[in-house]
């Protein structure tokens, strides 16, 4: 089937298309996380990771899919995430949709401790799923925003690494800041 | 509890209600009534379970309601299950059990005083029991099913691992105890492993004041010089109505705190143990405070242990915002305001590398600057100065239409909200500074280095005059 999906001849691809939409929503995909978990997912909110649509696109995709990098607790939530986005509302048209999705995201987030909101920063990267890895780092942006270095450093556990001379030049340098 | 029994050919399930005070042999008996004796379970269909002691109950194993247990009726012979006692990886006594959990997913192991006896690796029994998922046989729909809701329900892990480590060790439920419990809870979720234990260390009475509990990771139980292991260790002081827990690493001086108020806690953490599991609704206002519980505890004490003895030991350390590559840093930073970005450059020399980005500040001036004009050439123009100088003037143009408004009114003092400076400070040699535990809802009092100079009517003129030159633009 590969083959004839890249053939020249627009007719038939066309026709392959159109074949493939009716069957897709059918079609379910198994993700594998690196400790053995299994998620069985459609294959709409399964393209929402990028490179597993690309493998979808590509024709190399197989009934079960291995995510090695990620493990099943973080896979598990990176698709519930996925679920609830698969058909995003528009602003304009759909207003109430929209608010009630973004208090279902406040919720989902509200939970998650730091280390894990982490993990499902490098896994949303890793698997190129662009609305959750946004979503995850404006959340890490919003406990930066309205904190002064001293508190960035306590929340991230980040350790001082400036000589007394480079933390007085610093403090010139964005003295501006200070005043907000 | 429920319990889902499977027979692991025919993959007939049946549905079973016992008492949590039930025994593995009541489980039996109802499995085969006539012959017990024949029926071997097993959670991951490789090993079997079974127990040295025949009055464990259920709930002692780690079951609990919704769990899915493998049976076989085989007479005489076991169906080639490996026979694993999980009672005896460690001395008997209620506080040393080795308990892998299929349907948790999650192991957890406790080391005795002697390192050398059996110490199961967490990460290897948590393996373990999920090795019945790497099957060769083909999952057929059914079976997923099952998983699935059993994965479902494990989404609420937190407060149940939380419940099941209570209810193991319960005995004794005053204050102290739940909340040293639960903290033990996330200890153990994020991989650490208890050190050096005492015998009945987790029965804490009211009348001790301060309790301490030494942990370390199982990477680190290699050696058998039980001095050599780095550890960390939690203290908790019982303050009247609130639990203080202080958490140092190895023997460096540097220490966090936090503090966890009793009131309002305690009978959250006691609900969750009552609650049966049917209560799937992950939204009510419990579980809620028992997830902010867990984040608290997390974020304040746990992971700053974990990334202070990964330091010490040289490992690796758990995510967290520098250990994520540059061009999510980046891409963090580029969600924030400038004033935000500015701070950023003050935390460490990385960050401020990375917050130097000129490209960078072009873009805020972008968002933030009004009728900006961005056609120079990217390069030749130093973005943050010119961003620096527009916020002066902002803070300028506010502060005076501010003043001019208080004078009309006729008023003389002036306060403008947040006019304290604030200066970075520098901390000594552990990476740990004083915090306060509940920071999630307020700010933290920072002292700054210099007096704060309040915004008096005269005075605030001076406040915005730069003492740096920056590049001539001013």
């Amino acid at each position: 089937m590969s083959s004839s999906k890249k053939s020249s001849d627009g007719k038939s691809s066309e026709i392959e298309e159109a074949v493939a939409s009716l069957t897709m929503p059918f079609n379910k995909i198994l993700l594998t996380s690196s400790d053995g978990e299994s998620f069985e997912i459609d294959e709409a909110v399964a393209r929402k990771f990028q490179i597993i649509a690309h493998m979808i696109e590509d024709d190399c995709a197989g009934k079960a899919i291995p995510i090695d990098n990620v493990t099943g607790d973080i896979l598990s939530k990176i698709i519930e995430y996925a679920k609830k986005h698969v058909v995003e509302p528009d602003e304009d048209e759909d207003e109430e949709a929209k608010k009630k999705l973004d208090s279902w995201d406040a919720k989902f987030v509200e939970k998650l401790d730091l280390e894990t909101i982490f993990k499902i920063i490098l896994a949303a990267n890793y698997l190129n799923f662009e609305g959750l890895l946004g979503f995850a780092s404006q959340t890490v942006a919003d406990y930066i925003k309205d904190k002064t270095p001293e508190e960035v450093r306590e929340i991230f556990n980040i350790e001082n690494d400036f000589t007394p001379e480079e933390e007085e030049a610093i403090r010139k340098e964005n003295a501006w800041t200070f005043n907000g | 509890m429920k319990l889902r029994l499977r027979h692991h050919e025919t993959r007939e399930t049946l549905k079973l209600e016992l008492a949590d005070t039930d025994t593995l042999h009541d489980l039996r008996r109802r499995i085969n009534p006539t012959a017990p004796s024949s029926v071997h379970l097993s959670l991951n269909r490789k090993d079997e379970l079974i127990t040295s002691s025949p009055e464990d109950t259920l709930r002692s194993l780690g079951l609990i309601s919704g769990d899915l247990i493998y049976y076989s009726l085989e007479a005489g012979e076991s169906s080639g299950w490996e026979l694993r006692d999980y009672q005896t990886l460690a001395p008997q006594s209620e506080s040393n059990q080795a308990i892998v959990h299929e349907s948790m997913g999650i192991g957890f192991a406790e080391v005795d005083s002697n390192p050398n006896s059996g110490v199961e690796d967490p990460a290897e029994g948590s393996k373990g029991s999920n090795s019945g998922m790497d099957d060769p046989e083909p999952m057929d729909v059914e079976q997923l099913d099952m998983e699935l809701a059993a994965a479902g329900s494990k989404r609420l892990s937190e407060p149940f691992f939380l419940k099941n480590v209570l209810l193991e060790k319960c005995g004794d439920t005053s204050e102290l105890t739940t909340l040293a419990l639960s903290v033990h809870a996330v200890m153990l979720e994020s991989g650490f492993v208890l050190f050096d234990s005492g015998s009945d260390r987790f029965n804490f009475s009211k009348e001790l004041l301060t309790v301490s509990l030494r942990y370390t990771l199982p990477e680190l139980i290699k050696s058998e010089d039980t001095n050599t292991i780095e550890s960390v260790t939690v203290k908790f002081q019982n303050l009247g109505p609130v639990v203080v827990v202080y958490g140092t690493v190895g023997g460096s001086s540097g220490r966090v705190h936090m503090n966890l108020d009793k009131r309002r806690f305690v009978p959250v953490i006691d609900l969750v143990m009552d609650t049966s599991k049917s209560d799937e609704e992950g939204s009510s206002s419990i579980y809620r405070e028992v997830f902010m519980f867990w984040r608290m505890v997390k974020d304040c004490l746990v992971i700053p242990l974990l990334i202070g003895i990964c330091d010490k030991a040289g490992l690796e350390s758990p995510p967290c915002l520098m250990r994520l590559p540059s061009e999510l840093k980046l891409k963090i930073l580029e969600l924030l305001p400038g004033v935000s970005i500015g701070n950023m450059a003050c935390v460490c020399t990385e960050m401020r590398y990375l917050a130097s980005d000129n490209d960078l500040w072009k873009q805020k001036c972008l968002e933030e600057v009004d009728n900006f004009v961005g056609t120079e050439a990217g390069d030749s123009v130093n973005w943050k100065a010119r961003f620096a100088t527009f916020w002066r003037q902002k803070q300028l143009a506010a502060a005076s239409a501010t003043f001019w408004r208080q004078n009309q009114l006729g008023r003389r003092n002036i306060s403008m909200g947040r006019s304290t400076i604030r200066f970075p400070r520098i901390i000594g040699d552990p990476p740990f500074t004083w915090f306060n535990g509940d920071r999630m809802h307020g700010s933290i009092g920072i002292h700054p280095g210099q007096p704060a100079r309040g915004l008096g009517g005269r005075t605030w003129g001076q406040q915005f005059t730069p003492r740096c030159n920056l590049g001539g633009l001013n």
